[in-house]
């Protein structure tokens, strides 16, 4: 039987499996950070939805704070835009 | 590439509605079903049961009575990797002085706009209070002390970012206070974990058990609900998951010049 439940999560990991494929090819690093961090927050929603709010706490600190912090602190250390030739 | 963009804008509304839908749905009293499903009477049962007292954690939050309680030593050993994760983190960057990061303080036409800063002062200190309630109430709402330690991770991050590392020093939140208060909250597991062996019960026993002669942590002092040595386990958590994070920003932040001239110390000197 299909529940609103599992509704919601097959379009949460949908919408973050498309986060995710926009953050990998997407050139500018920036706009590729904040497409990671919304992945993250569909992820976080989704632990909401599977009913585990501990794990969700620790998912946005981590997972759209620290880590997106941390990212953009590297960017600053190297240029924003990815070039075509390595 | 064009329809996933049209396709983009809806669902991007979609998610942030659904952000607010989930958020005021969890807030006001969400219960998903009538019935209590298997896994939930099976850890009710162990966590909070008020009738038969054998199996009673003291804690209405299932989770952290099942990470400190049931799996107690699974979380002793998660929290000794993290905090020897740290001590390597520290070791590779083996600074002669720890001090010698106050001389390089940055210049202040770096910073940042001053919406930008404001902003940041304001959310630093809703971030550390925050990270604070989510320790201390771990043992009854969602949370514990990892959650909030991670929590706490982000002010520091925010400060350096916004406006220096200096700035973070300044505050307060230097290298000599991570090392304290980090082993402080080793310490405070430790002697929690070993209390009820002075009582002849069993290591990182919580509540009374008819097998155990040990009497169990006061579930309630006063009209603080404190729920056995959760409370306790909790507080040391945070401190360690905390601080190890405060120690290994502060560290990744150094600038790399000050870095190196503290490595050719030690060159010089071997």
């Amino acid at each position: 039987m299909i529940t609103l439940g599992l509704i919601l999560l097959a379009y949460l990991f949908s919408m973050a499996m498309l986060f995710t494929y926009k953050a990998i090819t997407e050139k500018d690093l920036i706009k590729a950070i904040i497409f990671s961090a919304s992945q993250s927050v569909a992820y976080a929603i989704a632990y909401a939805v599977l009913l585990t709010p501990d794990i969700m706490l620790a998912y946005i600190a981590i997972g759209i704070g620290v880590y997106s912090i941390i990212l953009l602190y590297v960017v600053t250390k190297t240029e924003r835009y990815e070039s075509e030739h390595v | 590439m064009k329809p996933v963009k049209i396709l983009f804008i809806p669902l991007m509304g979609l998610i942030v509605a659904l952000i607010i839908l989930m958020l005021s749905y969890g807030t006001l009293g969400y219960s998903p079903t009538e019935y209590i499903r298997g896994l939930g009477e099976f850890l009710l049962k162990q966590c909070y049961n008020v009738f038969e007292k054998e199996w009673w954690a003291g804690s209405p939050e299932v989770i952290t009575a099942t990470l400190w309680d049931y799996r107690g030593l699974d979380t002793v050993y998660e929290t000794t990797v993290f905090y020897l994760a740290v001590i390597g983190c520290i070791s590779v960057f083996r600074l002669l002085q720890p001090r010698l990061a106050e001389i390089a303080k940055e210049k202040e036409e770096y910073a940042l706009t001053v919406i930008v800063r404001v902003a940041t002062k304001i959310v630093l200190v809703v971030i550390i209070l925050i990270s604070i309630n989510i320790a201390l109430h771990g043992h009854i709402t969602p949370g514990g002390g990892f959650q909030a330690g991670s929590a706490f991770a982000v002010a520091p991050l925010l400060a350096i970012a916004a406006f220096s590392r200096y700035f973070v020093e300044k505050m307060g939140l230097k290298m000599d206070l991570s090392h304290a208060l980090r082993s402080l909250g080793l310490i405070i597991i430790a002697l929690v974990a070993l209390t009820p062996l002075f009582y002849f019960g069993y290591l990182l026993q919580n509540q009374a058990k008819p097998w155990s002669p040990f009497p169990g942590f006061p579930v309630e002092v006063g009209f603080l609900e404190l729920s056995g040595s959760l409370f306790y386990f909790d507080i040391g958590e945070y401190l360690n998951v905390a601080m190890g994070f405060l120690a290994i920003f502060l560290l990744i932040s150094l600038p790399e010049h000050v870095f190196k001239k503290d490595m050719e110390v030690v060159k010089s000197e071997s």
